[in-house]
């Protein structure tokens, strides 16, 4: 990573599919967010979390949780158990290298053009020398993944994250990030692609092993949060405001308006 | 949304744990971004930002090498690196960030009973964080002043294969001169700003009483 730009500062040129989904985006987000911040937001270093479903978040939270239990974490342990990290790591790969013109797309739309310039090249060396993205020798020469989504572009492009909502078998996630998410999935070219050439049934597997991929590498994580934290529902949520404003950020640097402050008790 | 890097970012806590071969350390000299200097800073002739660097390269340097000593039984192990987590982090500001505002609400036997309970409950988790590490490579990369005494210290982990995660350690320097670690920040998440969070949903959710918390405290020490 050698440029450093700082693209909340930036002008997004926007494309006009991506345009037309973040007008829709957009204006649903005014209506609720004018509706009733107030109350029950909790403000923390920069971050304001606004929770007004909380009662049925929990619930789904509490679902997802149960659904984990059954399904998800056995699937998980076959899945390590059959395939050994380094083949997980190229799945992981290629899963990145075929998300490209999502990253790249989004990349643009925040006006962040060194971060395209990666993409393509990533796409370049990736896809070739990296034989179909199975290895990953951009991100060792330097030029490093980065993810990028629709939530982040809205982000810079100043819109807030609404409401906090936690997503059946997703999990954590804002009004913002969730319509985000949806954009990029019906934009997602592969999906056209897919779809035009009859070939949903491969498009449906593609998105199983994503899935299965994403929860194998948070599974750690989470268990980690889980034990160590009292309201789980909580350290979660507080966890997914603060990672996402990183990402929004590029994860360049922290700026120094992002820390809490951390007052001198001992000059008490 | 299940992003990726938000699994990675997450997953950086628990790569501190995950086991890799290479034993390394480098310390690239800082880069001072911030001037800000009042004289409470110097040390003779170092700055704050080049103390702070010193100080998490050490503190890194000395839990690597504890934890990679297989001459000595685990439990010394982890005797040693919950002593040096004892002597290195500033146990009582981290507590009084965490508790938020409900640190004055509480009476003094409450305060007193918290501080103990939490620092027990921290040096549980960060040594079981850390207890698997088999050694990674730490690069101390930068610092910059964030206030009077406070410095902020950028480092990376390089795991032996993946992406590298960023840390970034919120150091202060204490009144004689010795530094404390106050906060990790873990790929933008703060480990402080969590528990405050967490903490603050506990007490709310039990009718904003703080001994609701210490009942879920006490067990876990």
């Amino acid at each position: 990573m050698e440029t450093i730009t700082n693209t909340t500062h930036k002008k997004a040129k926007a494309s006009s599919f991506y345009a037309r989904l973040s007008l829709i985006a957009l204006s649903s987000l005014a209506v609720s967010s004018c509706a009733s911040m107030k109350g029950n937001e909790i403000h923390e270093a920069g971050i304001i979390i606004y929770d007004p479903m909380e009662e049925q978040n929990r619930q789904v939270m509490a679902f997802n949780m149960a659904v984990d239990k059954a399904v998800i974490n056995p699937v998980i342990e076959g899945y390590r158990t059959i395939a050994p990290r380094p083949v997980r790591s190229g799945i992981r790969n290629v899963l990145r290298n075929l998300r490209s013109p999502i990253t790249f797309a989004n990349q643009l739309l925040q006006g962040d053009l060194g971060g395209a310039r990666d993409v393509l090249l990533r796409v370049a060396i990736n896809t070739s020398i990296g034989i179909g993205g199975i290895f990953d020798v951009a991100g060792h020469e330097g030029i490093e993944y980065e993810p990028e989504d629709f939530g982040q572009t809205l982000a810079v492009w100043g819109v807030e994250h609404g409401p906090y909502m936690v997503v059946p078998f997703i999990g954590p996630s804002s009004i913002r990030d969730y319509g985000g998410y949806f954009a990029d999935t019906i934009a997602d070219p592969l999906r056209w692609h897919l779809f035009n050439t009859n070939k949903e049934l491969l498009y449906s597997g593609k998105y199983v092993v994503d899935y299965l991929d994403i929860r194998d590498s948070l599974k750690d994580t989470l268990d980690d949060l889980e034990n160590n934290s009292i309201d789980y529902y909580a350290a979660i949520r507080s966890t997914y405001y603060q990672h996402r404003k990183a990402l929004v950020n590029d994860n360049k640097s922290i700026s120094i308006s992002d820390i809490p402050a951390i007052p001198y008790y001992d000059d008490e | 949304m299940l992003s990726p890097k938000f699994i990675l970012s997450l997953g950086a806590i628990l790569t501190l744990s995950a086991s890799t071969s290479a034993l390394a350390f480098q310390n690239v000299p800082s880069t001072h971004s911030m001037g800000q200097s009042t004289d409470l800073i110097y040390i003779g002739s170092e700055t704050l930002e080049d103390g702070a660097i010193k100080f998490v390269s050490n503190l890194a340097q000395k839990g690597i090498s504890i934890l990679e000593n297989e001459d000595v039984q685990k439990e010394q192990r982890e005797k040693n690196f919950r002593k040096l987590l004892h002597n290195n982090f500033d146990m009582k500001t981290i507590a009084r960030f965490s508790l938020g505002r409900y640190w004055k609400v509480s009476s003094k036997t409450e305060q007193k009973e918290y501080l103990a309970l939490f620092e027990n409950m921290i040096i549980n988790v960060y040594s079981k964080r850390f207890s698997e590490y088999n050694g990674q490579v730490i690069k101390v990369a930068s610092a910059r002043l964030t206030g009077k005494a406070d410095a902020l210290v950028s480092s990376s982990i390089v795991p032996e294969s993946g992406p590298k995660i960023r840390v970034d350690w919120r150091v202060r320097q204490k009144k004689n001169g010795k530094f404390k670690v106050i906060d990790i920040i873990v790929e933008g998440v703060s480990m402080s700003l969590t528990q405050r969070s967490d903490f603050a949903s506990v007490i709310q959710r039990g009718g904003g009483k703080v001994e609701v918390l210490l009942a879920h405290l006490r067990p876990k020490s």
